[in-house]
């Protein structure tokens, strides 16, 4: 099957039939396979433009949320992305280690579920992890200290950047293995129905994990238990560097949910009111015992260090294309126009966040490796367990 | 690779990612290595040092480190983990005498653990010494690099067991 494949995608690019997948039946297997287009028709979201129709922030005409609730959303999605820039930076300088999966662009899906649910109520994601403590209210030295492999970091050095954790907050992780956190939120919500806490559970996913098969699983028991979770997708429109349209033959990945009558809808991640609108939506369906949401968040990962630059040396036209475009810019712009803060507020705000990044990366840097003698401990709540030692 | 392309049977081919930077010598020729056939790198006389994959790198230091001291160790690839080359392993333990089997992966359920077993089963009264496993840690490898350092097999670990299994002073 895959073979085939292969071998069509030139095929389909030589005929020019971009805009259509014909599905073709296999000569050699006589099963039935979608024809791919050739890589170089594929939507490229490195290379800018917005040839996906890829979801756009706006700034919104009625106002719904009050000044505390902008200010909050644009200090939080601030920090992550300065955050997220910093480490990306000390990647580059090899100060951090290992794998490193940066949420820049995508703050408002974090942003919008923190501000719309409860304390107590839980978190999981997979490897794209360092947002969602931050928003979360864990301290930035914790996080920055794990990326550096520290004792001081939340998982004390032994996680690293795929593996934060802060029960304190309701983070219950990061997780390396693509869709393994599925069945794991799932089985969070029914320790909280179980327990009768009244919380739930957010579980986040990429759009590459919604291929993984425990999603059927987790979804099929999750409905059939009534759980109180929400399962969100947030699709960036590429699963590493394969684009939705060559990995699954639904790419509105939210209808994925009929199959086991979930109630699901896409939402517009780009604006964090829509993002905090359906997941409260979906918060009161799981607290009032109707069970799972499965959200599709539409969003995007740009590249590009300039996207939270001041824009001085840009032109207007520039300036407008970007708020357009970006999530912390579209608050930005909401925050001016209502007069909830002046530009020097919210320069202030920045400067502020900028010395909490750099004083994080000092924590870091000054803080020690874990001792040797830290291997056995954290790995099983038996405090004697017979490790095997040779 | 080649022969587990050409073999009928489904094959699982391991490689190791750390080591995609490597460089060395290959054969001008087309060459197949024989699936289930250890490959003795180095002949000795004095301790059997076994491995698989990445490992064998630190084999090759540590024989060099014993040379020096005048110990002279046998070095086997396993190659291929299953089949496991029983018979290579065992006639090479039945002249050292002494076995140090080295593997990355956890002590239980291991390829050392059936290494050592078999050692014993087919040649127990040629041991001159216990045999000796050196493995990761028993936990799962973190992050940290001193950490790493501590749970992972390396030169002075193996260099100690030798040492153990010859009772030669430290």
């Amino acid at each position: 099957m895959a073979e085939s494949k292969v071998k069509d995608a030139p095929k389909a690019g030589a005929n020019g039939s971009s805009n259509q997948t014909p599905k073709v039946a296999d000569a050699a297997t006589g099963v039935e396979t979608v024809q791919q287009p050739a890589v170089e028709e594929l939507p490229d979201a490195h290379k800018g433009g917005n040839p996906g129709n890829e979801p756009v922030a706006t700034s919104p005409d009625q106002l719904e949320f009050s000044k505390e609730v902008y200010i909050n959303w644009y200090e939080q999605m601030q920090l992550m992305r300065k955050f997220e820039e910093k480490a990306g930076q000390l990647y580059g300088q090899q100060k951090i280690k290992g794998f490193c999966h940066l949420y820049i662009g995508q703050e408002a899906c974090v942003a919008g579920a923190v501000s719309a649910l409860e304390k107590g109520d839980k978190y999981i994601t997979a490897y794209r992890d360092h947002a969602h403590p931050l928003a979360l209210g864990t301290s930035p030295n914790a996080i920055m200290a794990e990326l550096f492999a520290k004792a001081t970091g939340c998982s004390k050095g032994k996680g690293g950047s795929m593996h934060m954790f802060d029960k304190e907050v309701g983070f219950m992780g990061g997780h390396g293995i693509v869709g393994g956190q599925i069945p794991m939120g799932a089985g969070i919500a029914f320790a909280e129905k179980y327990n009768k806490t009244g919380k739930l559970c957010i579980c986040y996913m990429g759009d590459g994990a919604v291929r993984q098969g425990a999603l059927h699983e987790a979804f099929n028991m999750a409905m059939l238990w009534k759980l109180p979770v929400i399962f969100v997708v947030e699709n960036n429109g590429y699963a590493m560097g394969t684009s939705v349209q060559r990995t699954s033959n639904v790419t509105d990945l939210h209808i994925i949910a009929e199959g086991y009558q979930m109630p699901n809808e896409p939402v517009n991640a780009m604006n964090v009111e829509d993002v905090h609108n359906a997941v409260a939506r979906a918060a009161a369906r799981a607290r009032s015992g109707e069970g799972p949401t499965f959200l599709e968040f539409k969003t995007y990962r740009y590249k590009g260090h300039s996207m939270s630059d001041p824009a001085k040396y840009r032109t207007k036209e520039e300036v407008e294309e970007y708020r357009h475009r970006d999530t912390i810019e579209a608050v930005r712009h909401t925050i001016l126009t209502h007069q909830f803060a002046t530009e020097e507020e919210l320069a202030a705000i920045d400067e502020r966040i900028k010395a909490q990044v750099q004083e994080s990366v000092e924590f870091a840097e000054n803080s020690p490796y874990p001792d040797a003698a830290e291997l056995y401990h954290d790995v099983y709540v038996q405090a004697d367990y017979p490790y095997i030692h040779d | 690779m080649k022969a587990a392309i050409r073999d009928p049977d489904p094959v699982i081919f391991m490689e190791s990612e750390l080591m995609y930077g490597d460089k060395g010598e290959v054969p001008e020729e087309e060459y197949i290595l024989e699936i289930g056939k250890a490959n003795v790198v180095r002949e000795g006389k004095d301790v059997t040092l076994v491995s698989f994959g990445k490992m064998m790198k630190l084999l090759y230091t540590a024989a060099d480190e014993l040379a020096k001291e005048g110990i002279s160790a046998e070095v086997i690839d396993l190659r291929s983990v299953r089949p496991i080359d029983y018979d290579t392993l065992i006639n090479s333990v039945k002249k050292t005498n002494r076995l140090v089997v080295i593997e990355e992966a956890w002590p239980l359920a291991s390829i050392s653990g059936e290494l050592a077993y078999m050692v014993q089963r087919r040649a127990f009264d040629y041991l001159d010494a216990p045999v000796i496993r050196i493995t990761c840690a028993d936990v799962p490898l973190p992050y940290a690099p001193t950490l790493i350092e501590a749970s992972l097999p390396n030169v002075a670990r193996i260099l100690k067991a030798v040492k153990e299994v010859t009772y030669a002073k430290a």
